[in-house]
């Protein structure tokens, strides 16, 4: 309503045409670089299926959110090993199951300090024997 | 002295004759062989050499002497045994026989008596020929005679003929000498008549007479007959001569041959038909010069030997007989039996047939018995070496006799029952060292000393006890390993270590030294003590409400010893209780081994779900520990 409002008061329209639809471009590149930044592309991570067979997921990209338990193991060269909680949100998992994944965050992948008890949204790998290696990760 | 000379003599000439055992000393073996082949070759006789066995004994000396039948007597430098076995035997029978107090005994004793009394110079009326000789034949029919009084009398009557026949030629030969008479005085007649005839010269060898010789033949008849009458009394005298000297033969050796059976009552009634018999005078014994029986005579008496003195030994034997049953009644009366069975064997030796001798009580004779038949049976028993029987027989000969001298026969049976025991314990000292060659010659030797000694059965008995508790154990020891490895193919281990079972497996292991054996019940023991730790510190968990390090507490052990029904009943309990953990470390376990294809990232959460549910899980821990440290 408001832009419809802006476009009736213009009296030349072309600059307006064309800077509305370069600011269009803008916004919608910038929307793009956006979502691309956050793995749109990434799936929700299958936690039952991946408790009882993590192989069947090899190499697959998923998106894990959820809570450090613990900083397992650090290396400077490697990286860092964390047990993460998963928030499985809507999916429905047996309490029988196990709730905890480990993920190895390379030292190459930046983000934010790892904390225990802090929430974060890892973008994954399932690498041979099912391991979970993080190639990105941001804060929640 | 004389006395004994006197028996000594007798005994002298009946040893060889009646077979006694001759033991001559040593030194004087030529004597008693010269002897003994003369004896053997003049009367056919046996003479038996006893020597005693040279082998020492064990205190020194042989057998104990108290065998009645190996008495001797020394009798001019030679050693006699009074008996052997056969006259031994023939002292027994005398011993056990009743027979000499039949009536028929009694009234044999009776006629020999009778005889002696009629043949007695003393006899009222003088000497009664007729009335002995009837008896003589009468006496005869006993049986114990033996004969004897027949061939006397038939003697007598022999010498009776040869007298008479001597009377006969001596009236002839007085016919003779009286028609010898006769004629002389007829020829001297015709003599003196001149009724001769020519003279006539007579060449005899070498002499030459002259004489008238007669014309006449009547006076030739009787110078013929004259020289016959003188020829046939020559032949008379001297046939007659002959007769008498060899009836007097004949009757002397029946004399001596009576004597020498120790028939003493019959030489004194021949001495006495003798003297009846021949009336001249004439008593010299014709004995064969050089022969035993006149060397005896003259070399024991220095004189030749007379029927007199023949009837004065008789009689001498008959009184010693006498004396040594007087001397026995004593000994017996007085408890002295060994002297007694001494008196009365030398008694019955010198006169076996003398009324004194045959009229002993049936009563004495048989304690005589007894304690001859005892002291025979214990020298067989020592001969033996039976020693128990010896013991009971030496005591019984001191009960019955006050005089035995059971010394020697002790000495002998305790050094022999002492080396016997003292082999036995050898024995066993050897079979102990497992030396058995030692302890079989060690028995050999007890059983030499002491064949029944009872000890040795002991031993022997013991020995086939542990024989058989050998063979015993070899069936249990069998038996053992049979159940120990059974048990063991079973891994029924409980059952190996439960007493006492494991205490019997120590025992017939250690027996057989079986190694294997105990290097398995002993990791067995090791192992049920294992598990036996990790229940009771399982249980302590329990009852602390650990339950999850209860699980954990037996869950190793359990692996390890998972067959044991205890620990893997102790484990299912607790699972009931822990299910949901184990089950998550149970995945978690699969996951991380799973083959060619582990699932790592499966398995850490389920680790992560283990240790969830039990924090302080150590296999948790250490299983996530080992899954992080794969990733770097």
């Amino acid at each position: 309503m408001a832009r419809r409002s802006r476009r009736k008061k213009s009296s030349n329209p072309a600059p307006v045409i064309i800077g509305s639809v370069a600011a269009v471009l803008v916004i919608g590149l910038g929307f793009v670089f956006l979502k691309r930044g956050d793995s749109p592309t990434a799936k929700e991570f299958p936690l039952a299926t991946y408790v009882e067979s993590c192989n069947s997921l090899r190499g697959s990209e998923y998106s894990i959110t959820g809570e450090i338990v613990e900083n397992a193991q650090h290396d400077p060269n490697v990286g860092k090993f964390i047990f993460l909680r998963v928030d499985t949100g809507d999916q429905t998992i047996s309490p029988e199951l196990p709730q905890s994944v480990g993920i190895m965050v390379p030292s190459s992948v930046k983000g934010p300090n790892l904390e225990t008890k802090q929430n974060y949204t890892f973008v994954v790998d399932v690498r041979k024997e099912g391991s979970l290696v993080a190639s990105s990760y941001t804060a929640r | 002295m004389k006395s004994f000379s006197t028996i000594a003599l007798y005994l002298g000439l009946l040893v060889p004759v009646t077979a006694q055992v001759l033991t001559p000393p040593n030194g004087a073996s030529n004597l008693t062989k010269s002897s003994s082949k003369g004896s053997n070759s003049g009367s056919g006789n046996t003479t038996i050499n006893r020597h005693e066995s040279a082998s020492p004994s064990a205190q020194g000396e042989e057998i104990p002497i108290v065998d009645p039948t190996a008495k001797t007597f020394q009798f001019q430098g030679r050693t006699y045994s009074m008996m052997d076995n056969n006259l031994g035997g023939q002292f027994e029978a005398y011993l056990a026989s009743q027979d000499f107090e039949s009536k028929a005994a009694v009234e044999y004793r009776e006629k020999i008596g009778k005889i002696q009394d009629f043949l007695s110079p003393l006899n009222p009326g003088g000497p009664n020929l007729k009335s002995a000789y009837t008896l003589l034949e009468d006496a005869s029919d006993y049986p114990g005679d033996g004969g004897i009084c027949d061939s006397l009398a038939n003697s007598v009557y022999s010498g009776r003929l040869a007298m008479k026949g001597i009377g006969n030629k001596k009236e002839a030969i007085a016919k003779l000498d009286k028609e010898h008479r006769r004629l002389v005085h007829n020829l001297n007649v015709l003599e003196s008549k001149g009724e001769l005839g020519g003279t006539t010269t007579v060449k005899q060898g070498k002499k030459t007479t002259t004489s008238k010789a007669a014309q006449s033949t009547e006076y030739k008849v009787m110078q013929k007959r004259l020289a016959e009458i003188t020829a046939i009394k020559k032949k008379y005298e001297a046939s007659g001569i002959i007769s008498l000297t060899q009836s007097k033969i004949q009757y002397q050796a029946m004399m001596l041959q009576l004597f020498i059976q120790r028939r003493f009552e019959h030489v004194v009634m021949s001495a006495r038909f003798y003297n009846i018999i021949y009336k001249d005078g004439d008593q010299a014994m014709r004995i064969k010069k050089g022969s035993d029986t006149e060397k005896f005579f003259s070399e024991g008496l220095g004189v030749n030997p007379t029927v007199a003195g023949l009837d004065a030994a008789a009689n001498e034997a008959i009184r010693k007989s006498q004396t040594l049953i007087s001397a026995f009644e004593n000994n017996v009366g007085s408890n002295r039996i060994h002297a007694g069975s001494e008196r009365l064997v030398e008694a019955f030796l010198v006169g076996e047939f003398t009324p004194c001798v045959q009229t002993v009580s049936m009563g004495m004779k048989e304690r005589i018995q007894q304690y001859v038949q005892d002291a025979n049976d214990l020298v067989e028993a020592l001969s033996a070496k039976e020693l128990g029987q010896a013991t009971e027989l030496n005591e019984s000969l001191k009960t019955q006799a006050r005089d035995y001298n059971p010394s020697k026969a002790t000495s002998y049976i305790s050094a022999h029952k002492r080396a016997s025991d003292g082999y036995v314990r050898d024995a066993k000292f050897a079979l102990f060292e497992k030396d058995t060659s030692r302890a079989k010659v060690a028995i050999e030797n007890a059983i030499k000393h002491w064949p029944a000694n009872p000890t040795i059965q002991t031993f022997n008995d013991k020995l086939d006890e542990r024989l058989d508790q050998g063979e015993e154990d070899s069936d249990t020891l069998t038996q053992t390993v049979k159940e120990f490895d059974r048990l063991l193919a079973d891994k029924n281990y409980r059952a190996i270590v439960e007493e006492p079972r494991k205490s019997k497996f120590v025992v017939v292991f250690g027996q057989t030294n079986d190694e294997p054996r105990i290097k398995q019940l002993t990791e067995i023991g090791d192992s049920i003590m294992e598990i036996e730790k990790a229940l009771g510190k399982s249980q302590s968990l329990v009852e602390a409400g650990q339950s999850y390090a209860a699980w954990e507490a037996i869950f190793e052990t359990q692996n390890k010893y998972y067959d044991d029904p205890k620990i893997a009943n102790a484990k299912a309990q607790l699972i009931g209780q822990v299910g949901n953990f184990t089950n998550a470390l149970t995945k978690a376990k699969r996951l991380e081994d799973g083959g060619a294809s582990p699932q790592t990232g499966s398995a850490l959460s389920w680790y992560l779900k283990a240790r969830d549910i039990y924090p302080q899980s150590q296999f948790a821990k250490e299983g996530i520990e080992r899954l992080v440290n794969k990733q770097f």
